[in-house]
């Protein structure tokens, strides 16, 4: 992996008040999700991430190069900031042809470049009205639209989804998988949960200015053996099933719903008893088995909570 | 698409200060705040036009030495430090308070090009706002009158060049205390009707150490009236104001750069 | 036991509106007065600009033990008047400090809609903004003066121990009022037409040295002393003299005080009416 963004042991101050502790992650390309609690640290480290701020402590490299003070690297970067700030009185076209404009492109490749970017982000229409003008979506998407002119390789994009309507939002998550799938650094701050397990398994969890978890959310969920797996069945014969599972070695609860009929298990070791609930599929009559808590959020509340 | 190993360096200065210059311009010269500066750089114009259309009896001054005063203490004195404070502090402290400060950071341009397109942008929006005063008050007050006998146009000419080294020196000092201070205005306004308003009137060397003393001195149609003497009080000659402005404005953006270029900006929301 | 029931009121509607409380203004001058308290930098230009009384209280006491002092520096109206002139530059770096922001930063963050989702009026809402400014600018013009006259009154009872210099408090209370309220209005109408309050503050300096220095070239020009009124620190210093019964400036000398008063009487209701076409906002409660 071609490690493009990298933490090494990055601390924080803000004055007496540390926003980050310590921080080492690498990223190479794909789209990750970077995951926490309001004030966890999430935008100090993506302006660590971009290069606006200097860590106190230890390195953060962007391409290679240290990413504060390092500007040759933003041919390559494109940000999404969290800030609802806009030129107000430029046009959509002028505001990313202008931006396009600094990273070297002359007039006539801004424009193309700035029209397309702004076609992906769905709004063609609206390219010529000023952006002050624009609704609270809208704004968001020029904004992304910005970022990704350019065809940057890493992208870091905070707070992507924030006030867009469930089309775009859909429409915005798909274009960070493709981004992804083209081999682009994508670093996606967001709190819209669901949409990003949509796009990405990689996840950033960071909770009072600490990593607490970094990788594929699966296998994060494997390190959390505090906290049992939740697993529901459905089955035509759940007291026979609930008979035979009950034996099993790594079972730390079992419970039948009253009011569904279904068997809800929680277990230590979920591929010996996935086995053994197949074995038993036939004789028990399963007809449907998933596992209740492997979501990001149940993840992000097993890690963040004390 | 590029990649880490095809790096590209970053932007040479001045094709990125003038693509800085082009958006600064554009967000600093068709504004409102723009046309009242201009509106309140007009009133001579307005006033001497009044002039024209009502002659007073028995005017005291000619148009020439009328105009000597409007320029030296309405313009040079007055208005044009006013209007380097508005403009020239808001240089780097108007992307922040606007939070679009970030968008030119996360660019491959160095920040000297982003300061020097920004002190560009600065220096074309106020001389746009002022040249057009100066010239119209000339127009109004000495052109076609008696009074106007005298006037060349090379004392305009000079005029406009005093104009323009005061803005920019006024703007190197008011960027300066734009970057370094989160709060530039108070500061500004003490150094400008405190410092400079009282010192440069002091007797002996005091004026040597205020802007305006060098600056009023470039105007050299001054009238020979008794009572304007406590306007002028003490004069240097050209050259000397000229190098003393030149080089206290480019010490004052040289500082500026210096201090913008590893200051950190937090923008968040 | 069981029992029919014959009538139940589970809800009423209330056909009433409840009342609006007096003084509404107050708890947003409170807030913006402890605000300002909060920085250095206000009680830095507070505590400067109370220099100058302890200056004259000096000169006052010096011309107790020296009497004979007093043919060059007299204790008289003279003495108020020269004060309360010099603290009008220092007012008017106070309302920049103090005022610039006060309505504009409401604007540019949204915060009027919070004010006016409350039970406020309009009005309120600029009685609370006037107070805060009122409160600020009487610290340095109204306050020291009167601090002024007692410390002067105590230290020389000889020369303004009599009842009829206790007419100068009158004085300094009107001659205040006529710096204070103008001032006000012109701040408060600066904050509402820019959204930054650093472009309130210097277009307010702006009008300010504007018209003075107009004035001054128009009176060059002219030397007609209704040139006077095409300044706001001439009028003020006019009206100032005609309180104080002192001699005029060469360039006031006949400027009717009338004329000057009239302009900025004008002038601070031409403000308030500005503002309140300017802060346009869907009042909750009328």
């Amino acid at each position: 992996m071609t490690a493009r963004v990298v933490f090494k042991k990055a601390s924080r101050w803000y004055g007496p008040v540390m926003a980050l502790n310590d921080v080492s992650f690498e990223l190479g390309p794909g789209v990750y999700g970077l995951l926490g609690p309001n004030g966890a640290g999430k935008s100090s480290l993506l302006k660590l991430a971009s290069g606006q701020l200097r860590p106190s402590q230890g390195t953060v490299e962007l391409l290679g190069r240290p990413a504060f003070g390092s500007p040759d690297v933003f041919h390559s970067v494109g940000l999404c900031s969290d800030t609802d700030a806009l030129f107000e009185d430029f046009t959509g076209l002028q505001f990313v042809s202008a931006l396009l404009s600094l990273n070297g492109f002359d007039e006539v490749q801004a424009r193309k470049l700035a029209t397309e970017a702004i076609e992906t982000v769905d709004l063609k229409d609206a390219m010529h009205r000023k952006v002050g003008g624009y609704s609270k979506g809208m704004r968001q998407r020029i904004k992304l639209a910005q970022s990704l002119a350019h065809r940057p390789e890493v992208l870091f994009l905070d707070e992507p989804l924030t006030g867009m309507d469930p089309q775009n939002r859909k429409r915005i998550s798909d274009l960070m998988k493709r981004l992804g799938d083209d081999g682009r650094t994508v670093l996606v701050s967001t709190h819209i949960l669901h949409e990003l397990e949509q796009v990405t398994r990689r996840v950033l969890l960071i909770h009072n200015g600490r990593v607490l978890a970094e990788g594929d959310l699966g296998e994060i969920r494997d390190l959390l053996d505090r906290h049992p797996r939740s697993v529901r069945i459905k089955a035509a014969d759940t007291r026979g099933l609930a008979r035979e599972l009950v034996s099993l070695p790594d079972l730390v609860s079992l419970n039948l719903e009253d009011a569904t009929g279904h068997l809800l298990a929680e277990i230590r070791k979920p591929d010996a008893f996935f086995s053994k609930v197949q074995e038993l599929s036939a004789a028990c009559g399963v007809e449907e088995m998933w596992v209740t808590d492997e979501n990001l959020e149940s993840v992000f509340s097993y890690l963040v909570s004390k | 698409m590029t990649t880490a190993d095809q790096a590209l360096p970053v932007r040479p200065l001045w094709p990125a200060a003038k693509d800085v210059f082009f958006i600064s311009i554009e967000r600093m010269l068709p504004r409102p705040r723009s046309f009242w500066v201009f509106a309140l750089l007009a009133l001579p114009v307005f006033f001497g036009v009044l002039l024209r259309i009502y002659p007073p009896k028995d005017l005291p001054l000619t148009g020439f030495e009328l105009d000597g005063i409007v320029v030296a203490l309405f313009f040079i004195r007055n208005l044009l430090p006013l209007v380097a404070l508005l403009f020239g502090s808001a240089l780097i402290s108007d992307a922040v308070d606007s939070k679009t400060l970030t968008y030119f950071l996360t660019r491959p341009i160095s920040r000297l090009s982003i300061f020097l397109g920004e002190f560009m942008a600065y220096l074309v929006t106020v001389l746009t706002l002022t040249v057009p005063c100066v010239v119209l008050t000339y127009l109004v007050l000495c052109v076609g009158t008696p009074q106007g006998t005298g006037f060349g146009a090379t004392d305009l000419v000079q005029d406009l060049g005093a104009c323009a080294l005061t803005l920019f020196t006024y703007g190197g000092v008011f960027a300066l205390l734009g970057v370094s201070l989160k709060r530039p205005l108070i500061p500004g306004l003490l150094f400008l009707f405190v410092w400079e308003g009282f010192v440069a009137n002091f007797p002996g060397d005091a004026p040597n150490y205020t802007l305006t003393a060098y600056a009023r001195s470039l105007i050299r149609h001054r009238p020979s009236e008794e009572g304007l003497a406590e306007l002028f009080s003490k004069f240097f000659p050209v050259g000397e104001s000229v190098l003393v402005l030149g080089i206290v404005g480019v010490v004052s953006l040289a500082l500026a750069i210096w201090i913008f270029s590893r200051r950190e900006y937090v923008i968040s929301s | 036991m069981s029992s029919s029931q014959i009538y139940e009121q589970h809800y009423r509607r209330l056909d009433a509106s409840i009342p609006l409380r007096a003084q509404r203004w107050i708890p947003i001058a409170r807030e913006g007065l402890k605000a300002l308290v909060g920085f250095r930098a206000f009680l830095g230009l507070i505590a400067i600009g109370w220099l100058p009384v302890f200056g004259r209280l000096v000169q006052v006491y010096f011309t107790t033990r020296f009497p004979e002092a007093r043919r060059v520096v007299p204790v008289d109206d003279k003495l108020f008047f020269d004060f309360m002139a010099m603290q009008l530059p220092w007012m008017l770096l106070m309302s920049a400090y103090a005022g610039a922001g006060l309505i504009a930063n409401d604007m540019r963050t949204g915060g009027l809609l919070l004010y006016l989702s409350r039970p406020l009026t309009l009005v309120d809402y600029i009685l609370g903004k006037f107070s805060i400014l009122f409160a600020s600018l009487s610290m340095v013009t109204l306050i020291p003066g009167v601090v002024l006259f007692l410390g002067a009154r105590s230290l020389a009872p000889d020369v303004l121990g009599d009842a009829a210099h206790l007419l100068l408090l009158p004085k300094i209370i009107g001659f205040s009022l006529v710096m204070i309220l103008p001032t006000i209005g012109l701040v408060l109408v600066m904050s509402a037409l820019a959204r930054n309050p650093r472009f309130a503050g210097l277009g307010f300096f702006f009008v300010f040295v504007g018209t003075t220095v107009a004035q001054g070239i128009a009176w060059q020009a002219t030397r007609s002393p209704y040139a006077g009124l095409a300044s706001i620190q001439a009028c003020m210093r006019r009206v100032g003299e005609w309180i104080f019964q002192v001699k005029p400036t060469r360039m006031t000398a006949a400027l009717p005080a009338e004329w000057a008063l009239l302009v900025l009487v004008l002038l601070a209701l031409g403000c308030f009416y500005v503002l309140k076409t300017r802060v346009r906002a869907v009042e909750v409660v009328k």
